[in-house]
């Protein structure tokens, strides 16, 4: 394929659709509103494509699983696939509103996904356990910042000692607020020029090519 | 030929099964048989009782902007706000910007079991796709945003839905939200445009980086689950969070010690590493 | 015409555009050299890589859930893939096994078409499998939960998680940390998980990085150019703080004057 096609169209459809966007923050035209919306009406379409794509993707990828009897695999394969085309039948024919749909969700999904977001939990002790030993300057300021944190974070705490109840508050709300507004405001600078060198054709990472 | 590790190196380097053990029993022994530990209640938890106390009338607009992840944790807070707001005069039009509200709706009325009649005192207008874009578009044009509602009634055939065309009329904003993203977008979407009272409950693991927001563009704010239980307290609806209030202090406290117990065997080994 | 409430955005943009056109043009018409700090989570890349191959288990790379190309956190992920080609060729270069997952499929043919490319690059075509790019789940909690299968199954000895990540960042770092692998991570805008990151990664990239990562790695002259135009925006915002910092210590009515 020529370097126009691989390289400059997209680049140029990136540019214009970029600057389409940015015309319309500022209200310039009722033609640039209405452009914008179809083009975000588009985005939404090809999300729904790229959904499509992800199931396709999955699909291939287990079967193929299946096919070459991947040791210690194939058969999570097997469940997978029955798993999520059972979904999919169920959801097409009996819609989500279905009781059917509603007891696949409260039987398997929600209870699977809790119980994932459970093991945050025990994580972080573990996590908590290694990482907050006193081995140099910087941890024991880690250590002692998080120690009175969670002590703030204790409900009952402000009833035992409302000094000791307040440090982890405030810790949250002056030093780690500073901190967390100014990495967003130079994560924001940073997006913004990422989308300058974007429009101006210097950035090529979507062309898969960094 | 292995070394032995000496006891101060054990407590340094903890077992990870001992440590998930001691930490479920902290937490499953409390639920069973409660403490009964007092709890403070914080600001921002006040200030959203205010708020929804406060009402005299209106339309409420309850955004269920939850992801399946969060039931244990956002479930207590989402049944408690919206009891307390069935108690005030307001109409509630609850909608949902993630695809996993319509199943905490349904969860809701279960546990909820109001006398309220859909149509006229609450609807649900189910889950609109498209994140801050749809959350855009349903604060500037609710009717023209959400046609039909989840069951499929027109919008404009439901009693519960005169009067409110833009997010301007609605007389508080409640979201449930499970998705960081979503916080800012209701600020920018909602409240930046029409300035509009906000109040968000929010998971604990997002309080610290979205309290940002509170006082000023919102009024105020849950902490996940121990706003919940705040919020219970206050209510006096005690519930799900109340009795999981003894379990996060447990929890809290044991982290502290394990900590602590970690530092003892750090420094008793006499390791630098 | 533009609306009253947006010539802030505008005037930032602008400031921000004609920055970036000048330091391109200062770069390239006056031979302006810009150097950036060394990041040591860049740096260990190649060090993750290289003990990866010494042990023959395979890199992985992630650029996290929940955020999709087209959203938000779209440049976070294209960051985070400006990584991954990096990535891609020194794993193709040393031959050692690689995994990308994604969650989102949006991100899934890019990710594939930067592998491809870098191997290409390397001379290694013939040695690209497009299962090296899996699509695990949109669901975040059933995308971790492969994840760790796949550390586990697989005995990942590297793991780069570059992006906007979410709560299922400590999942993946601590089973990392489980299997040995030595583990870089970096977020922008997720500052949540930072804490998460610097507890349980080797590396941390913090913010700002991984948009400066891209450049550090090709020591491209002109995306250098653009990191001096963040530099020099950085001072203007650290003057206006200070400004406005000194007015609210000494006039609230000045500050209410001033409110734009």
């Amino acid at each position: 394929m020529s370097v126009l096609v691989r390289r400059s169209f997209p680049l140029g459809i990136a540019a214009i659709v970029g600057i389409l966007m940015i015309l319309e923050l500022f209200q310039v035209g009722k033609e640039i509103t209405s452009s914008a919306a179809m083009v975000r009406d588009w985005v939404v379409i090809i999300s729904g494509f790229a959904l499509c794509l992800g199931a396709v993707h999955v699909t291939g990828f287990h079967v193929n699983q299946i096919r070459k009897r991947t040791a210690g695999r194939w058969p999570f394969s097997i469940v997978l696939l029955a798993v999520m085309f059972s979904y999919i039948a169920v959801g097409v024919s009996l819609t989500t509103m279905s009781g059917t749909y509603r007891w696949l969700y409260d039987a398997i999904n929600f209870p699977l996904a809790q119980v994932m977001f459970s093991l945050l939990a025990f994580y972080i002790f573990s996590a908590a356990v290694r990482a907050f030993q006193a081995r140099n300057f910087e941890a024991v300021a880690f250590l002692l910042c998080a120690i009175l944190v969670v002590i703030g974070n204790i409900p009952s705490m402000p009833l035992i000692s409302s000094a000791l109840a307040q440090i982890g508050p405030w810790i949250l709300d002056v030093p780690t607020k500073g901190a967390f507004r100014g990495l967003l405001i130079t994560a924001a600078l940073g997006i913004i020029v990422l989308g300058i060198r974007t429009l101006l054709g210097r950035e090529t990472a979507y062309l898969g090519r960094a | 030929m292995s070394e032995k590790k000496t006891y101060a190196e054990r407590l340094r380097a903890l077992d990870p099964r001992a440590i998930y053990v001691l930490l479920t029993l902290a937490v499953v022994v409390p639920i069973l048989f409660p403490l009964g530990l007092p709890i403070q209640i914080a600001a921002p938890t006040r200030d959203v009782y205010n708020a929804i106390e406060g009402l005299k009338g209106g339309a409420v607009w309850y955004g269920i902007d939850l992801l399946a992840v969060s039931l244990p944790e956002m479930m207590p807070a989402l049944v408690v706000t919206v009891r307390h707001l069935m108690t005030k005069p307001v109409k509630i039009v609850f909608v949902s910007f993630t695809s996993e509200g319509p199943m905490y709706y349904y969860k809701l009325m279960d546990q909820l079991k109001t006398q309220k009649k859909y149509g006229e005192d609450f609807a649900y207008l189910g889950f609109i796709p498209g994140e801050e874009t749809a959350i855009a578009a349903y604060a500037h044009d609710v009717p023209g945003t959400a046609k039909k509602d989840y069951f499929g009634s027109p919008v404009e055939a439901l009693p519960v839905m005169k009067g409110i065309k833009t997010a301007k009329d609605f007389a508080l904003v409640i979201t449930c939200i499970s998705l960081s993203l979503h916080n800012d977008a209701y600020v920018r979407q909602v409240f930046t445009p029409f300035n509009v009272k906000m109040v968000q409950v929010m998971l604990s693991v997002n309080y610290p980086e979205k309290i940002l927001y509170y006082p000023h563009q919102i009024v105020g704010a849950l902490n996940g689950i121990k706003g919940a239980t705040e919020y219970e307290q206050l209510t006096g609806y005690l519930g799900a969070a109340t009795s999981a209030n003894d379990a996060i202090t447990m929890a809290h406290v044991l982290l502290i010690l394990f900590v602590v117990v970690a530092n003892i065997g750090y420094f008793a080994s006499g390791r630098k590493r | 015409m533009l609306k009253v409430g947006n010539f802030g955005t505008f005037y930032l943009l602008l400031f921000l555009f004609v920055l970036t056109l000048l330091s391109i043009w200062l770069v390239r018409s006056k031979g302006m050299k810009v150097h950036v700090r060394r990041l040591a989570g860049i740096d260990a890349i190649n060090e993750a890589i290289g003990r990866a191959t010494e042990l023959a288990r395979p890199v992985h790379f992630t650029t996290g859930t929940m955020a999709t190309l087209y959203g938000e956190e779209g440049p976070q992920i294209l960051a985070g893939l400006s990584i991954l080609s990096h990535i891609a060729s020194q794993t193709a270069k040393y031959r050692t096994p690689l995994v990308v997952t994604v969650c989102h499929p949006s991100t899934l043919p890019l990710a594939e078409e930067i592998v491809r490319e870098s191997y290409l690059k390397e001379g290694r075509a013939d040695e690209f499998r497009p299962d090296m790019v899996r699509h695990l789940s949109t669901e975040q909690q059933a995308y971790a939960s492969g994840v760790q299968g796949i550390f586990l199954r697989e005995k990942v000895a590297a793991n780069f998680m570059i992006g906007p990540l979410y709560a299922d960042t400590l999942i993946i770092a601590e089973t990392g940390y489980r299997v040995g692998a030595m583990q870089v991570g970096g977020t922008g805008t997720k500052t949540v998980q930072l804490p998460f990151l610097v507890a349980v990664c080797d590396y941390t990239l913090i913010g700002e990085e991984i948009f400066a990562a891209g450049a550090y790695i090709s020591q491209n002259p002109e995306q250098l150019a653009t990191m001096f135009a963040e530099d020099i925006a950085k001072f203007a915002v650290i003057a206006l703080v200070l400004i406005g910092a000194i007015v609210t210590l000494f006039s609230k009515e000045l500050l209410s004057l001033l409110k734009l």
